[in-house]
């Protein structure tokens, strides 16, 4: 509706177009994720089978299960990413589909903390002691807590190994969702590796061994959750663009777009505004033009002319409006 | 590294001697060579508890471990919820009297696997009388079991008896008493109950020691019977 009457109204932001090596990357990112969520649904399915009433195995149950989030929000943001260009509709193209789902994805991350945090505080608080049984196979009896150590390394060493390969990709594409992802995964081989502990604590008796453990994994979970939560909400409400991994930290992008139009001789003086739009940078720059009887003609070719080199810094750049004024407010 | 190794063969060594798991109160220790407190409840069939000597079932299986580990046994009777309440503050360490799997008790004690597991199935005197569902059908089943409980789930017309008894009609009750009334039973059941034995929670050591002697002496001794 109004399709028609909107045409040659507005323009939008250019398609985005990854560099060669870059896509090369997301690739891998994709295929990653894949394999991401197939290993966690046999993770899954193998804990569920030797839950019993272990705490710190019931805290690496949800996990598990919570951890398929972001992969899966990872997957569903590339869908619509590239159904879509810009265009009438969405001006400002889809880069934010990351953002959303970034904030969605942290947000798992801290709901997984807290919930494991509560439910293992109550077990320690109510001092509920695990009972673990035995299977018998071929005459052998063989104690459960074994059994679910086995389908705890598998959600160990994979989970670990996934992780350390998305995080690089991750950094390379600036993708924050795929790195809330990395993060998860290494939240899972934690919650198993002290999982194990746990169990082996049950063992020798130590009936607390086991809520301890879950309690300290929730409170790793937790603060993960949260300060990613807190980078996905700042990033929406557009803060200046910061670094992948520190959030306190600016990108060092706006540095260089800075100088870049300071150098330039036929600028005076500039200010700059920029913002993260999910990977990609958009921004205004404003300019006092170093001869303020430069023609106008000459001045709207250095500035088309500076819009085609700036983009060039980093494929991050994708928008930049640039704007001659006399004077700063 | 090296201290890693070293709390791992520490771990190995631990867990291959015979006493892995533990318990955290010790129970075994405490109940091995000495006197183990049994808690008992009455439940036909399976506990019948006299003015001397209890019998039944489940006190056969207690007495058969309790040798095993050496130990003498002192009866203490009461209702499940109170031998529950004792478990709890360990002043019994073992409960028999007819606890099933899905004992509604299961979140305060432990269970050991079962020990036998009673099919409840529908009877009749002819195998054509039984049909592919109860629903709407008048079904004699004993007053007080597990039957009942399964014949109305299923929505069938229960009529109680105290006793169940040869009718023309259906039947319903554990498979073993109706094929020893000579009746054909559905090839269906209508619910299972699954008997054990309850512990205080979490002592992983008596559990694994009472399912050893299940699993190993008791289990043989019942085929040993039934055949």
């Amino acid at each position: 509706m109004g399709e028609e009457r909107d045409k040659g109204k507005f323009i939008n932001t250019e398609s985005h177009e990854l560099p060669p090596a870059q896509k090369e990357i997301l690739a891998k990112g994709k295929k990653l994720e894949w394999i991401t969520i197939f290993y966690l649904v046999t993770v899954i399915v193998s804990i569920y089978f030797v839950l019993g009433s272990s705490q710190a195995m019931k805290a690496a149950f949800l996990e598990d299960v919570l951890s398929i989030v972001p992969s899966v929000l990872f997957l569903i943001a590339y869908f619509f990413y590239d159904r879509r260009t810009p265009d009438h509709r969405y001006l400002y193209g889809l880069h934010k589909v990351f953002s959303v789902a970034f904030l969605l994805g942290s947000f798992a991350l801290l709901g997984i903390g807290l919930f494991s945090f509560y439910d293992s505080s109550i077990a320690l608080l109510k001092r509920e002691h695990p009972t673990i049984g035995n299977i018998y196979i071929f005459g052998y009896s063989v104690w459960l807590g074994w059994v679910m150590i086995l389908a705890l390394l598998w959600s160990f060493i994979p989970a670990m190994i996934l992780g350390r390969k998305k995080l690089p990709i991750a950094k390379k594409l600036h993708n924050k969702i795929l790195f809330t992802d990395a993060n998860t995964q290494k939240a899972d081989w934690m919650t198993a590796g002290a999982a194990i502990i746990g169990i082996i604590g049950i063992g020798f008796g130590l009936w607390w061994a086991d809520s301890v453990m879950a309690i300290l994994i929730s409170l790793s979970i937790m603060k993960d959750g949260f300060t990613r939560t807190k980078g996905a909400i700042t990033d929406i409400i557009e803060q200046i663009p910061t670094k992948i991994d520190k959030d306190d930290e600016k990108h060092p992008l706006d540095f260089q777009i800075y100088w870049f139009f300071k150098n330039k001789d036929w600028v005076k003086d500039v200010r700059i505004r920029l913002r993260e739009n999910g990977a990609v940078f958009f921004g205004e720059v404003f300019i006092i033009p170093s001869d303020p009887g430069m023609h106008a003609d000459h001045l709207i070719d250095k500035i088309e002319e500076a819009y085609k080199e700036v983009r060039k810094i980093d494929w991050k750049v994708h928008d930049i409006t640039i704007q001659p004024v006399k004077a700063f407010k | 590294m090296k201290t890693l190794w070293f709390i791992c063969v520490v771990i190995a060594t631990q867990c291959w001697s015979c006493n892995y798991p533990q318990d955290p109160d010790h129970t075994l220790d405490k109940i091995k060579n000495q006197t183990i407190r049994v808690g008992i409840s009455e439940s036909p069939g399976l506990t019948i508890v006299d003015d001397d000597q209890p019998s039944g079932t489940e006190v056969e299986l207690i007495k058969g471990y309790a040798q095993t580990i050496n130990s003498q046994i002192e009866w203490i009777e009461g209702s499940q919820e109170l031998i529950v309440e004792l478990l709890k503050e360990h002043e019994v360490d073992v409960a028999i009297g007819g606890y099933s799997k899905q004992t509604a008790f299961k979140k305060h004690i432990g269970l050991t696997r079962p020990y036998k597991t009673e099919r409840i199935k529908v009877g009749a005197t002819d195998k054509s009388k039984i049909p592919d569902e109860i629903e709407g059908k008048e079904i004699v089943v004993e007053k007080a079991s597990h039957a009942l409980v399964a014949v109305v789930k299923h929505k069938g017309i229960p009529i109680w008896k105290d006793r169940v008894i040869q009718t023309d009609g259906l039947v319903a009750g554990s498979e073993e008493d109706l094929i020893s009334q000579g009746l054909f039973v559905s090839e269906y059941n209508l619910g299972t109950v699954e008997h054990v034995i309850a512990i205080p929670k979490g002592e992983n050591g008596l559990l694994k020691s009472i399912e050893n002697y299940i699993l190993r002496e008791w289990e043989k001794k019942e085929i040993k019977e039934s055949l």
